[in-house]
């Protein structure tokens, strides 16, 4: 495992706890603060198969999002739950994913991994009854989930980064050959320390080449798709979660056998893989396979009565910006009031740039401190 | 709750166009429970899509969300065959897309012209201009127009276009629901879209907040108005009408599609809709439905509704059912090639000058009478280069003048040769492409299948499918404009003038909605009609821009659908629901409804259902109609809300829109009507561009004889067969004084009216010979008029004065397939009736086939066009006498075709001595004595 390089820079952790989500009986839930106790608190939520470290990844060194919102003087928590690939926290998920695949689906990590970690920050805020939350792609969707299915949460303001509750807009639409984002993936050197199976570096790398997009595909070649070992097993994951299109044969059934798809791809949330991939297929970004799940109405006033903030890229292609519109427009038919529902889809921009461009401090994080009730810098 | 299941309301609007922004705006202020469902999504400022662009991000490059029947986006294109239809989905309507010209319908265009039932004019609650300028004025109000404060340079362009053909006065710059006004205290983000290419760019531009609260920006000239405004400095319904709707807790539900309306057993209107959003079928039901989902979208729902709504399937025979006079509003677009000076019809907003031209028929088919417009339009300027689409030119042939067979050749050989050159080329270029994206369109096939299955509710079929899919396709392109220009432009031999010497010019006029939408056999919906019978008004737009093009220095293109196959394309769609004169109380009490819903709107068929959009429009406005349709709007809810307080005894018996007294002081003018009074009596000066029109000489020699008595009160209306040959044979007997011979120049000034019209007739002018002297011949012919199923003619009208009187020929020349091969011998015999003061004489007139080759088909000319210069004639004129050629050649050999039908072919078949036994039956040579007997 080589070292963190330079542009990795972890906060101090003032505070760590380790909690137990109420489905499992091992402490699963990673919960730090990085700034002293007082300000107005806020918990970041990382995307799927991401850590926590996603917002503290900046090229321009001091120019992460974590930075920016302590300096503003928030209290910010950072959460990783059973979608993070922080390597202590797998060793402890690896085990219960063992034991209870179905635990790792994600209406289970919105109700009891979200949920309690919203609860546990507002607890250890006094004087605080809400906490503000930043989430980013599927740790947005699965807070959306959260809040949805339970509106009592004691969610303040709320930024939703890449994903909504909806995911309407065709597939293919978004991956392309060329454009796949697991031949980039499969295509750069993974390095583990970071995550198991991709670098960031790789990622902006991509994102900064959109714009080649197919000839990076005539680039790469057939033989980048067998994969360096270090990317091995979540390149098949993300083939597998985004639909390969070059390889159906590599695409089980969802439901088919999920023994089959935990022998292919290893055990770690594997059933939230299938669930993500399930929303993708189905269209929206609603966990609908999930026993009980199927049928129920989503209520939109738990939205309508927040503060809330949508934000994407005009050439996102991981979720296309149509999630947030169709959320910000679902919100608007219920009443929301257009000058507490904001919704950016800032050009120029696409997925993880959002956090990590080196321009976004200057493009994005504005508008998240907006959604968090900091006037604009001037 | 995500939907409005037991909800109960007083009534659901369904559309968030101009009808019912109004309806739901008005509804709710009056307290109302009113839930409006609109099918398309929001569009916040910058979110707008956009047709590919050269961009350096794939997805500007995809044009996705572009069309409605590819991913539920903003554009719906539908093709009903007389008729092409462009559309917008989305909350605000068609004023997300329309060009923001706000203009009042003059007063005459509520009036009834020819054939139109017109507007009701009369009794209580007509219609007509007066009547309805309270509502015009609140209307123009809400969208607070006014006109483009500076005048871009196309508009400039026009102007001095119009000012150097005579028509300098004519100019106005229109109103428009545009926001120009900025201030320091609002700022917008700025997408970028005037500097590009669009990049993170996060500059603002200054705005101002509205009445109803809203922050707009302000127009900065990008010349995206048609495609959204990605700055809100359009003054769409969304930002007025809607959002004061929305604050008075209007029900509001995006994404929601209404597949049908039906009447429940409580007599209340139960509508289903589709929720998108969660891809699930929902219900509300109401005291009264508002249809407004566009002319096409309203009828078609009505159509599919009909049986559930009156228990009676849609007839088209019934006045009071859905489908009939439907019309475009004369709409047409031409481009101006290779202007003499930049255009740059990429700055400013879509359309800010307009030119009228109005001219009172001076006698029954006048063909320079009509009312039109001709507006300025605009393109970004990223998109100027799929003009090449419109470039349009046919090869010529070696500059040679085109001369009688010339233009067979000159359409043939060149055509031939260019495809042979440029083909290999493109197909590789087109293989090459197509193996890139296989796979993506693969994929893209399956989604748009599924997504038109969820859309259509099972409507969907492979030929709406693959029209949709290629009007999408058209729309969205499958690579960058540029390309696209490329790639026509080597087919068709394009201009090569530079993008900002291309001049967009956008024409509407009144013309005649005279179609009908039905659901064909299969579901699908269709518009019937004569394909366009009156092409007048479309004629006449061709002509004044064609004179404006010559002006400009530069070429004018029409739209090639109408171009190529008289297909009009229109954004103003009418009519489809038309409204009756007959009041509701008279239709109770039983009168017959001449229209399917009354003059507020209310159908007849099924009361409290309303339509309150152009679809109640019973004859086209010409001008650009969204003012009108609020007006009518305006005035027609005010009247429902007033009905119900009347039902109800409480205050809304009174009711007025709130603003309604402020909005009767504050009209801005309408500059039209400063334009109309400005004419002269007899209206503008006709285009100096003469209609096109067909001219040709034909011999005829003939021999005649008194009829016998008994057959003269039989051939009063045709004559007689056999009694003709005898006839003729005794005047052969005869010698010269029963011969005449005839010349005649037959002419039709306007081919398209000629063929359009069921007479197909054509003036006849020349001489005839009789004896040794020579009279001057006047009269018409009716080329190929139908007789029956099998059987057409050409029918010869004539007269000529002599010395002892004036005489009368009346002949047919009979187009029958008999038995044997007859087809030259029918087409070169004419059977004729002559009345001259010494009484009725028989007789037969022939054609001789060296006559025919010599004089005839080398005569046949393409007249009128640009008015004649001196020297060769150009490519273009070319160009045009080729096409209108073949126009008239289509016209004459389909009908002869369709009369010989498989005989013809069996001849062609056969080989030379088929086609020797199809001139020559019986193996004879044709002749005019004796011997050219037939036996009928």
């Amino acid at each position: 495992m080589s070292d963190p390089p330079k542009y990795v820079q972890p906060l101090p952790a003032l505070e760590e706890r380790w909690l137990v989500p109420a489905d499992l009986t091992t402490p699963t839930l990673y919960l730090r603060r990085v700034s002293p106790i007082g300000g107005r608190p806020v918990l970041l939520v990382h995307g799927l198969s991401a850590q926590s470290n996603t917002f503290e990844i900046n090229q321009r060194p001091g120019g992460d999002l974590a930075r920016a919102l302590v300096a503003r003087g928030a209290t910010v928590w950072l959460l990783d739950y059973r979608g993070s690939s922080r390597p202590e926290v797998l060793a402890r998920l690896r085990p219960a994913a063992a034991a209870d695949p179905d635990a790792f689906c994600g209406r289970a990590a919105a109700e009891h991994d979200i949920g309690r970690a919203i609860r546990e920050v507002v607890g250890a805020s006094p004087g605080f009854d809400r906490v503000d939350v930043v989430a980013h792609c599927v740790g947005a969707g699965l807070t959306a989930l959260a809040l949805s299915l339970d509106p009592s949460l004691p969610i303040g303001r709320l930024v939703l980064s890449t994903l909504s509750l909806f995911y309407r807009a065709p597939l293919v639409r978004q991956v392309v050959i060329g454009s796949h984002l697991a031949e980039y993936f499969a295509a750069d050197v993974a390095e583990p320390w970071l995550d198991p199976w991709c670098t960031w570096k790789g990622a902006a790398r991509a994102y900064r080449r959109l714009d080649a997009a197919e000839g990076v595909w005539r680039r790469v070649g057939v033989g980048a798709l067998l994969p360096r070992p270090e990317g091995a097993e979540h390149f098949l994951r993300l083939s597998f979660v985004f639909g390969e299109p070059y390889r159906p044969a590599r695409m089980p059934e969802l439901d088919a056998d999920r023994a089959t798809v935990a022998a292919a791809f290893g055990p770690l949330s594997t059933p939230l893989m299938c669930d993500i991939a399930a929303w993708q297929r189905a269209g929206h970004a609603i966990p609908c396979h999930h026993p009980g799940v199927d049928g129920f109405e989503l209520d939109a006033m738990p939205f309508v009565e927040r503060e809330v903030t949508l934000i994407t890229g005009r050439h996102n292609r991981l979720w296309h910006p149509d999630s947030m519109r169709t959320m910000n427009g679902w919100l608007l038919d219920h009443g929301a009031d257009p000058r507490r529902l904001r919704h950016w889809v800032v050009p120029g921009y696409g997925h993880q740039d959002l956090l990590w461009a080196p321009t976004a401090a200057r493009d994005v994080y504005p508008l998240i401190e907006q959604g968090l009730g900091w006037p604009a810098a001037q | 709750m995500s939907g409005t299941d037991g909800q109960p309301f007083d009534a659901i609007v369904i559309g968030s166009g101009f009808g019912g922004a109004v309806a739901t705006c008005r509804l709710a202020q009056a307290g109302l429970r009113v839930c409006l469902l609109e099918r398309g999504r929001r569009f916040a400022a910058g979110d707008f899509p956009r047709p590919p662009m050269p961009s350096a991000y794939p997805d500007e490059r995809s044009g996705a969300g572009l069309a409605w029947a590819v991913d539920r986006g903003l554009y719906d294109i539908r093709s009903l065959g007389a008729m092409q239809v462009v559309q917008a989905a989305g909350y605000g309507g068609g004023s997300l897309v329309y060009a923001s010209v706000h203009m009042r319908a003059p007063p005459d265009a509520f009036e009834a012209r020819g054939e139109d039932p017109g507007w009701p004019t009369d009794g209580p609650d007509a219609i007509t201009h007066d009547t309805l300028d309270g509502w015009y004025r609140l209307a123009a109000h809400m969208l607070d127009v006014r006109p483009a404060p500076a005048a871009w340079s196309k508009s400039k362009h026009l102007s001095a276009w119009a000012e150097a053909e005579g028509r300098g006065g004519h100019v106005f710059r229109p109103n428009l629901a545009v926001n120009f006004e900025g201030s320091a205290t609002v700022e917008i983000h700025d997408p970028g879209e005037a500097s590009a290419p669009p990049g993170r760019s996060h500059g603002f531009v200054s705005g101002r907040v509205n009445a109803q609260g809203r922050p707009q920006g302000r127009c900065v000239g990008c010349g995206h108005c048609d495609l959204g405004c990605r700055y809100h400095a359009k003054n769409t319904l969304d930002l007025n009408y809607l959002a004061a709707a929305a604050d008075a807790g209007a029900t509001i539900r995006t994404e929601a599609e209404v597949t049908g309306v039906a009447r429940g057993d409580d007599a209340r209107y139960e509508v289903t809709w589709t929720d998108h959003r969660f891809a699930r079928a929902r219900r509300a039901s109401a005291d009264a439905v508002f249809v407004c989902a566009g002319a096409v979208n309203t009828t078609e729902l009505l159509l599919r509704s009909w049986t559930d709504l009156t228990g009676e399937a849609p007839d088209a025979e019934r006045p009071d059912h859905p489908g009939g006079s439907f019309g475009g509003n004369g709409d047409s677009i031409g481009v101006v090639f290779d202007t003499d000076e930049p255009v740059d019809a990429g700055l400013g907003p879509t359309i800010t000058t307009a030119l009228l031209y109005h001219r009172p028929p001076a006698e029954r088919g006048d063909l320079d009478a009509g009312w039109l417009l001709v507006q300025d339009g605009g393109l970004p300027a990223a998109l100027l280069p799929l003009l090449d689409l419109l470039g349009y030119r046919l090869p010529r042939a070696d500059g040679a003048p085109l001369d009688g067979l010339g233009w067979l050749r000159a359409l043939v050989e060149p055509l031939s040769a260019g495809v042979q050159s440029t083909l290999p080329s493109t197909v590789r270029d087109l293989r090459a492409r197509m193996d890139r994206e296989r796979v993506a369109w693969t994929k893209r096939g399956a989604v748009l299948a599924t997504d038109s299955l969820v859309a259509r509710r099972g409507w969907l079929e492979p030929g709406r499918f693959a029209v949709d899919w290629l009007a999408r396709e058209s729309l969205a392109g499958l690579t960058a404009p540029d390309r696209i220009g490329a790639l026509v432009g080597s087919l068709l031999g394009g201009f090569d003038g530079a993008a900002d010497r291309r001049a967009i010019l956008l024409a509407m006029g009144r013309d005649r909605a005279d179609l009908r939408l039905e659901l064909d056999e299969r579901g699908h919906l269709v518009a019937h009609g004569r394909a366009y019978d009156d092409h007048r008004v479309y004629q006449l737009e061709e002509r004044l821009m064609n004179d404006l093009a010559r002006a400009a220095g530069g070429a004018l293109r029409v739209n090639p659908l109408w171009g190529m196959l008289r297909r009009p394309i229109t954004v103003h769609p009418h009519g489809g629901c038309p409204m009756g004169s007959a009041l509701s109380a008279e239709v109770r009490a039983g009168a017959t409804p001449d229209g399917v819903v009354d003059r507020y709107g209310e159908a007849y068929a099924a009361p409290g259902l309303y339509v309150l959009d152009a679809a109640a429009f019973p004859a086209a406005i010409g001008a650009n109609p969204s003012a009108t349709i609020l007006a009518l709007a305006e005035r027609n809810i005010e009247r429902f809300i007033r009905r119900v307080g009347v039902t109800r005894g409480d205050a809304l018996a009174d009711w007025r829109a709130p603003v309604y007294a402020a909005a009767q002081r504050e009209a801005p003018d309408e500059p039209l009507f400063e334009i109309e009074r400005r004419l002269p009596p007899e209206g503008s000066a006709p285009p100096t561009h003469d209609p096109i029109g067909i001219a040709f000489t034909e011999r005829l020699e003939g021999y005649f004889a008194p009829a016998d008595a008994p057959n003269r009160a039989a051939f009063a209306a045709d004559p007689p067969v056999d009694a003709c040959l005898d006839a003729e044979r005794r005047g052969l007997a005869g010698g010269a004084t029963h011969r005449i011979g005839l010349a005649l120049d037959c002419t039709t000034r306007d081919l398209e009216a000629m063929l359009a019209s069921r007479a197909h007739s054509m003036s006849v002018t020349g001489w005839a010979e009789v004896g040794d002297e020579r009279y001057a011949v006047t009269g018409a012919m009716s080329v190929l008029v139908p007789i029956d199923a099998s059987t057409r003619a050409l029918v010869y009208d004539l007269r000529y004065e002599t010395p002892d009187g004036e005489h009368t020929l009346y002949g047919r020349k009979v187009i029958r397939d008999d038995p044997g091969l007859d087809a030259i011998v029918d087409l070169s015999t004419a059977f004729c009736v002559r009345r001259t003061p010494r009484g009725a004489e028989l007789g037969v007139l022939r054609v001789h086939l060296s006559d025919f080759i010599d004089t005839q088909l080398p005569s046949i000319r393409v007249i009128g066009g640009a008015p004649q210069e001196t020297g060769a004639p150009d490519d273009a004129r070319l160009v045009v006498d080729a096409w209108y050629l073949s126009r008239f050649a289509r016209f004459f050999l389909g009908g002869v075709l369709q009369v010989y039908g498989g005989r013809l072919g069996e001849a062609l078949a056969a080989g030379g001595a088929g086609l020797v036994g199809l001139m020559h039956p019986g193996g004879r040579r044709p002749t005019h004595g004796p011997g050219s007997e037939r036996t009928r």
